[in-house]
């Protein structure tokens, strides 16, 4: 079958922190097949709006037939988005690229001599923490033990949703807050001393790259799985507008840096692909 | 056989054209850069285009400009990708193959720095059976050398022309850029060189400035300017220039709906490029083509020499 962009309904639209919500949107045929790391194009209604709006997958009821996004409201594009009330219809297409790796998580998970469990670590910062919901649920049901760490500037939000899949959670916020560790996302790793067998990571590029650093101090940033942003048009592959610089290793072992689509070959990369 | 369109058949509808001595089912093309054979064909068969328009390749790969490459305008985009592509020989061994599974026509950018370079790419790809036409990019705005500028002079468009045309025995569509004061004279000295037929426009030059950076959105300051809204500037320049040549002319710029085809084909073009509206909607192509024969149902128009004979433009 085809790919194509569907008109959906909008099933819920709830702000869940200030300027940040939460979409719940009918669409059976990507419902049960989207994996965790993988993202939706939104395309808008205002003629004057071009270009489709990329945004990670937060959740997908598989029963319900639900995909779940969680965006915050920037320009234009989220702005019509937010206006939205339940029962409005959205243009939407997906899923689209390649998610986390969750191959070497169930491997080790599964196999039956092992001493400990695997540890899984998860790092999100700001509507980067979207993404670790799908991915939680799936790293235990692998039977992993998760570990989501999330940072927020002010006002954190998901983190009981993400408890109640029996992740351990630890929030961290830039400006101080009630009960919650005042700094960035490798502050709280420091201080809680959180380490894993692996790491998977959503944020800002400024964040994602302490966290390489982070990995690489307490290991390998192989281990490492990071999801990028970049300014997309076509969000399929075709555009080459996303196109980023990443080190591949050649046949002859050696390193050389060549250009990758995140829409398509990405969102998700190792940390040691990345050149930050 | 190009593959007819089924719809238009029980319509009584002939959709064909003839291009540059090149018979295709249908006149509908996608615009290089903005297709890509693998990916494109999980939106919709890749049958159902009139050609399959790739993108610029060069004799060696080319890795573009950095990032951000991309910013939207009121109803349309900046690009500046700078021709990223991995080259003749992976074009050869990767695209070529997987298009000639299907049922259309193939034509292929070439892009280059230098008439060395055009003429070097040209040589790498003339021997490819799979090719039916070269379109020759002399408009690229994201190149400092070459490009665009073999585009703004018509005696070197007639350079590039001629040394290509020479390379190549394969019908030779130049490819003209809006950034000029007078386009009809670069189609006038492609035409003299021995090109086969012009399409245009390539993207306008533009500009987006970030009020919260304080800087150029795009990292090359400016880009091609592409989408809905440079639909009007198109059309008048495909119109000048359908009345200045005797070549054919393959109307872009702009197109995202049925209509926008007729009024190119009203204005002189013998066929259309559909760029940024793949962009907008993977499958824009084929539902444009379906709009197309759908409002030549309505009219009455039986073939597209028939559509065009009725308006008077
Ligand atoms: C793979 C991927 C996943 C993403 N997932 C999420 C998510 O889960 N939640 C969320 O809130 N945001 C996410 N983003 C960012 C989101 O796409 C932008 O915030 C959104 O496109 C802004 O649109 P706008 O019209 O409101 O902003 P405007 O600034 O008006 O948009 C103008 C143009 O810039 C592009 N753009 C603006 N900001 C970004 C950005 N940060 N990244 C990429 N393109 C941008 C828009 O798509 C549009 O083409 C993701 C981005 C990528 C690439
Ligand atoms: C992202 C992008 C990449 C492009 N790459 C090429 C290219 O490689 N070669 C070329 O001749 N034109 C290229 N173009 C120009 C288009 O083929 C077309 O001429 C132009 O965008 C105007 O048509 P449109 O408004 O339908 O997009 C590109 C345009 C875009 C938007
Ligand atoms: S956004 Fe077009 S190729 Fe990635």
């Amino acid at each position: 079958m085809k790919q194509t962009i569907i008109t959906a309904d909008v099933l819920d639209n709830t702000e869940i922190a200030p300027g940040i919500f939460r979409m719940g949107i009918h669409y059976p045929e990507a419902a049960d097949r989207v994996r965790p790391g993988q993202f939706f194009n939104i395309y808008p209604d205002a003629d004057r709006l071009i270009l489709p709006r990329p945004f990670g997958v937060h959740a997908a009821d598989r029963r319900e037939q639900v995909i779940y996004l969680i965006y915050e409201v920037t320009g234009e594009g989220t702005r019509e988005m937010a206006e939205k009330s339940k029962g409005a219809k959205v243009r939407v297409s997906g899923p689209l690229g390649n998610g986390f790796d969750l191959q070497e998580a169930r491997e080790g998970a599964a196999r039956e001599n092992r001493q400990a469990p695997v540890q899984t670590v998860l790092i999100g910062g700001g509507v980067g923490t979207s993404v670790l919901q799908l991915l939680a649920e799936e790293l235990l049901a692998a039977g992993t033990e998760v570990t989501a760490v999330l940072g927020f500037r002010k006002h954190p939000f998901g983190a009981e949703e993400l408890r109640k899949t029996g992740a351990r959670v630890l929030v961290s916020t830039d400006l101080p807050q009630e009960g919650v560790y005042h700094g960035n996302v490798c502050g709280c790793m420091e201080h809680y001393g959180v380490t894993g067998d692996l790491y998977f990571a959503c944020g800002p590029r400024p964040m994602l790259k302490a966290v390489d650093e982070y990995v690489r101090t307490h290991g390998d940033d192989r281990a490492l799985q990071v999801s990028l942003e970049s300014r997309m048009a076509c969000g399929y592959g075709v555009c080459l507008g996303c196109s980023t610089p990443m080190l591949e290793e050649q046949e002859n072992g050696q390193e050389m840096i060549v250009r990758k689509r995140v829409c398509k070959d990405g969102p998700v990369f190792r940390g040691d692909e990345v050149v930050w | 056989m190009a593959k007819l369109d089924k719809k238009a058949v029980e319509l009584g509808i002939d959709l064909r054209v003839d291009v540059a001595g090149v018979s295709f089912s249908n006149p509908v093309m996608t615009a290089s850069g903005t297709f890509s054979p693998q990916d494109s064909s999980a939106y919709y068969d890749l049958s159902e285009l009139g050609a399959a328009v790739t993108k610029g390749v060069s004799a060696e790969p080319w890795s573009g400009n950095d990032l951000p490459r991309i910013a939207e305008t009121y109803g349309g985009m900046l690009n500046s990708i700078g021709l990223e592509n991995k080259g003749a020989a992976a074009y050869i061994r990767d695209t070529l193959p997987f298009l000639s599974r299907y049922d259309t026509k193939i034509i292929c950018n070439l892009a280059g720095h230098s008439v060395e370079e055009y003429v070097r790419v040209a040589e790498m790809l003339r021997d490819c059976p799979e090719i039916d036409l070269f379109e020759l990019n002399i408009s690229c705005p994201n190149v400092s050398e070459g490009g665009m500028l073999f585009g703004t002079d018509p005696a070197m468009a007639e350079a590039v022309t001629s040394a290509v045309r020479k390379v190549v025995d394969r019908p030779l569509i130049v490819k003209l850029t809006p950034n000029v004061t007078d386009i009809t004279v670069i189609a006038k000295a492609a035409e003299h060189a021995g090109a086969d037929a012009v399409s245009l426009i390539n993207t306008l030059m533009g500009m987006r400035i970030d009020l919260k950076t304080r800087s150029a959105v795009l990292s090359r300051k400016t880009g091609g300017f592409s989408g809905p809204a440079i639909k009007p500037v198109a059309l008048r320049m495909v119109w000048e220039t359908a009345r200045a040549v005797q070549i054919p002319v393959i109307g872009i710029g702009g197109i995202t709906k049925g209509t926008d085809v007729v009024e190119f084909l009203a204005a002189g073009a013998s066929a259309v490029e559909v760029g940024t509206a793949a962009l907008m909607d993977p499958a824009a192509v084929v539902r444009i083509k379906s709009e197309l024969i759908e409002y030549m149902a309505e009219n009455g128009f039986r073939s597209i020499a028939e559509l065009k004979q009725a308006f008077s433009v």
